[in-house]
């Protein structure tokens, strides 16, 4: 044994040194990586501080008048981050010019007291007076400047007509949309 | 072609602002139009739709460069060309004005002039002078090159 060691040449035994260490390297970065991805999953499913069932959120203005509800099969909160999740969410803001917008997706998240939130899955605007939709991936709201948003491919429909766009912007209080971006607009024949 | 107005509407923009309450669609930024084998390119065009929700007028303007439209009668025919400050198609009617330095050409003849006015079905020309816009000093006269059938015009 000791014989065939020392037949090794140095070359030989820089490069076993190299592999094996390089091997240890790898080993721990992986088990690194595996600790991450546990804490970062730790923190998104965060113990709720509680849940509610077939949930129904109804916020007033200082006049009293209710300008956003929120409703769900399931909500929970999170407390380190004040979120609110809500699954298959039906949300409904009311403009402060009285046309209510509505809005919905696979899940939601609400942060704080409804100040920003965001849709996501098959999230859909729709302002039934103008009869405008909007269907997207991921859709926010913003309460402060009533301004709902989508920086993914969008497509908005107006009646018979569809466009879609790579950016979209509405202000529900101005009844005013804004779509940016290969913008793509068909409308159907008049005859 | 006279089947274009059973075509839809095709546009393509940089952008679109939709204003419920102005009523008002307006692309804007490298705006091509398409109607079957009509073509209207423009820096900015507004669309107006009717009552029923079609397309009732298409407004383009040209900024820096003048709007452009073309369109072939018939499949047989070579395709109409126009250019205008502004260039108004109105789809109900199939008329199209073209206002502000405006020329038409319908091979092998070419009209210039303030304004001029194309019915797209009937082929028939209208054009007429004086200022394109309140803003413009300068009387446009109409010029019309009228080509014998057989020469090919520009």
């Amino acid at each position: 044994m000791r014989s065939l060691l020392s037949r090794i040449s140095p070359r030989l035994w820089f490069i076993l040194i190299l592999l094996i260490a390089g091997g240890v390297m790898a080993w721990i970065e992986q088990r690194d990586r595996a600790n991450d991805t546990d804490t970062s999953l730790g923190s998104q499913q965060e113990a709720p501080d509680y849940y509610a069932e077939g949930a129904t959120y109804t916020r007033y203005n200082d006049q009293g008048e209710i300008y956003q509800t929120l409703a769900s099969p399931r909500i929970t909160h999170t407390p380190n981050d004040d979120m609110t999740h809500a699954e298959t969410p039906e949300l409904t803001w009311t403009a402060s010019g009285g046309d209510v917008w509505h809005g919905r997706g696979d899940t939601g998240q609400v942060e704080g007291n409804g100040e920003h939130i965001t849709l996501s899955g098959h999230a859909r605007l729709r302002q039934p007076d103008n009869d405008w939709t909007l269907s997207t991936d991921t859709l926010h709201y913003t309460q402060q400047d009533q301004h709902a948003w989508s920086d993914v491919t969008s497509t908005f429909t107006q009646e018979n007509q569809t466009t879609t766009s790579n950016r979209f912007d509405a202000w529900i209080d101005q009844d005013r949309a804004v779509l940016e971006g290969d913008v793509k607009g068909n409308y159907p024949p008049s005859r | 072609l006279p089947s274009d107005a059973s075509k839809p509407i095709h546009i393509s923009a940089d952008k679109l602002n939709l204003d419920d309450k102005a009523g008002t669609a307006v692309y804007t930024g490298n705006v091509d139009m398409t109607q079957g084998t009509m073509l209207l390119k423009a820096n900015r065009v507004d669309i107006q739709r009717g009552n029923n929700g079609n397309v009732s007028r298409v407004t383009a303007i040209g900024q820096g460069e003048r709007a452009y439209l073309e369109q072939k009668p018939n499949p047989q025919d070579s395709k109409v060309q126009g250019w205008g400050d502004k260039v108004i198609y109105h789809a109900d009617t199939r008329r199209v004005e073209l206002i502000g330095n405006a020329k038409l050409i319908q091979s092998p003849d070419t009209f210039n002039g303030a304004y001029v006015e194309y019915f797209l079905d009937r082929r028939q020309v209208n054009a007429r002078g004086g200022k394109p816009s309140s803003s413009d000093s300068s009387d446009q006269r109409v010029e019309m090159t009228l080509n014998p059938q057989n020469s090919q015009s520009q």
